[in-house]
């Protein structure tokens, strides 16, 4: 597409695959659309679930007869739409413009915006849903060591772990300081393990 | 004798609420309104003293069962104003056997000075920008919140971004802090 296409969610230029992946999925039947429509809302509720949604669109493959990788990549574009109007906080109205702009059917970018509507306050809800103020992780420094007394108790043998992230907040950084007991700190390391994982599905 | 037990257990709760706990609101003329009403507070202040010193030097030895009934038991020999009845050593007695673990709990929460990490969320957001030709910005980013806070303060939000190198970067760090942990806690 050579002209501008003027978007509510997004002010970035999108890649050419994108209008062309919107166009393909006005060939799904409405059954189809609707369980893709599905599936998709069902990651947006739960964003973690990432290996889940592969699978989920993977067995949606083989049961419609299509090739899996290309349906796969045809749903991160999609997904493009719902997660920059979620940072803008936009309504089904405009949503659903921006899917008539790039491109799909007036059927489906009802249902889709339908569906925004009925999920829409869960999903502000969600953590992280509105980034506020998004900083960059300069650097972390780390400090471990065990208490073995205080002055109000004498005996304790008690691992701690302080961790100083330096972060980048606008035009200075700030230090942020926490300190973990061993489980917080083998949690936080397993939710760092599982966003990685999922950045791989996504790359 | 039921009521003087009970009035007794009160006050160590009392005690404990406000020393432990973090209830300010638990203060001593509260104490001695709802508990002792019958006594000055001049007289209520020595009993006070007595108990939460008492308390205090149970907790910080975290004593066992044993150490506790020898401690009472030299504590009700004492001569004088000093000594503990066998009422309020009975009350100490029951207090520390049914509240032993929440108190070391609080004890160990309040030396942790720095605030604990309550939770935290994540979210991968695909960026949609191609035409950049800068390639830091394309990938998928992950969004990190993390929930801090320390015991009885609301919490703080701190949001941070991670394009894969930097996950990456973070994985290996955490990675060195697990070997260190794992190099202490074997020689233990």
């Amino acid at each position: 597409m050579d002209e501008r296409m003027i978007l509510h969610f997004t002010k970035d230029v999108l890649p050419e695959a994108v209008s062309s992946d919107f166009l393909n999925l006005n060939k799904l039947n409405e059954q189809q659309f609707h369980r893709l429509i599905e599936i998709l809302f069902q990651f947006l509720l739960e964003p973690k679930e990432t290996e889940r949604f592969m699978q989920q669109l993977t067995d949606f493959a083989g049961e419609q007869g299509m090739s899996a990788a290309p349906l796969r990549n045809l749903m991160k574009s999609v997904l493009l739409v719902p997660q920059g109007a979620l940072k803008k906080n936009l309504s089904a109205d405009l949503l659903g413009e921006d899917l008539l702009t790039l491109g799909l059917s007036e059927d489906k970018a009802s249902h889709f915006s339908q569906q925004w509507a009925e999920h829409h306050a869960a999903l502000s809800r969600q953590a992280v849903s509105q980034a506020l103020m998004v900083n960059q992780l300069l650097d972390m420094e780390w400090k471990f060591g065990v208490t073995v007394g205080t002055s109000e108790t004498q005996k304790v043998g008690n691992i701690y772990l302080q961790l100083k992230l330096v972060v980048r907040k606008g035009n200075s950084t700030e230090n942020v300081y926490m300190e973990l007991t061993l489980p917080q700190f083998y949690n936080f390391l397993h939710e760092m393990e599982r966003a990685k994982a999922s950045m791989e599905c996504f790359s | 004798m039921a009521d003087a037990a009970k009035a007794l257990s009160g006050l160590l709760s009392g005690i404990a609420q406000n020393v432990y706990h973090e209830k300010e609101e638990m203060t001593e003329d509260l104490l001695r309104r709802e508990l002792f009403p019958d006594l000055s507070e001049e007289q209520f202040r020595v009993l006070f003293d007595k108990m939460r010193g008492l308390l205090k030097s149970i907790a910080t030895a975290d004593m066992d069962h044993a150490q506790l009934e020898a401690f009472l038991t030299a504590q009700t020999r004492r001569q004088g104003s000093g000594g503990v009845t066998p009422e309020q050593a009975a009350a100490l007695s029951r207090f520390w056997k049914s509240q032993r673990v929440r108190v070391r709990e609080s004890l160990l929460a309040q030396s942790r000075w720095e605030p604990g990490l309550r939770g935290l969320s994540w979210r991968v957001d695909l960026q949609a920008a191609a035409g950049r030709a800068d390639a830091a910005h394309s990938g998928p980013v992950a969004l990190v919140e993390l929930q801090l806070g320390r015991a009885g303060q609301d919490s703080e939000f701190v949001c941070l971004e991670f394009d894969e190198a930097r996950v990456n970067q973070m994985l290996k760090k955490m990675a060195d802090v697990q070997e260190s942990v794992d190099r202490i806690v074997q020689h233990t």
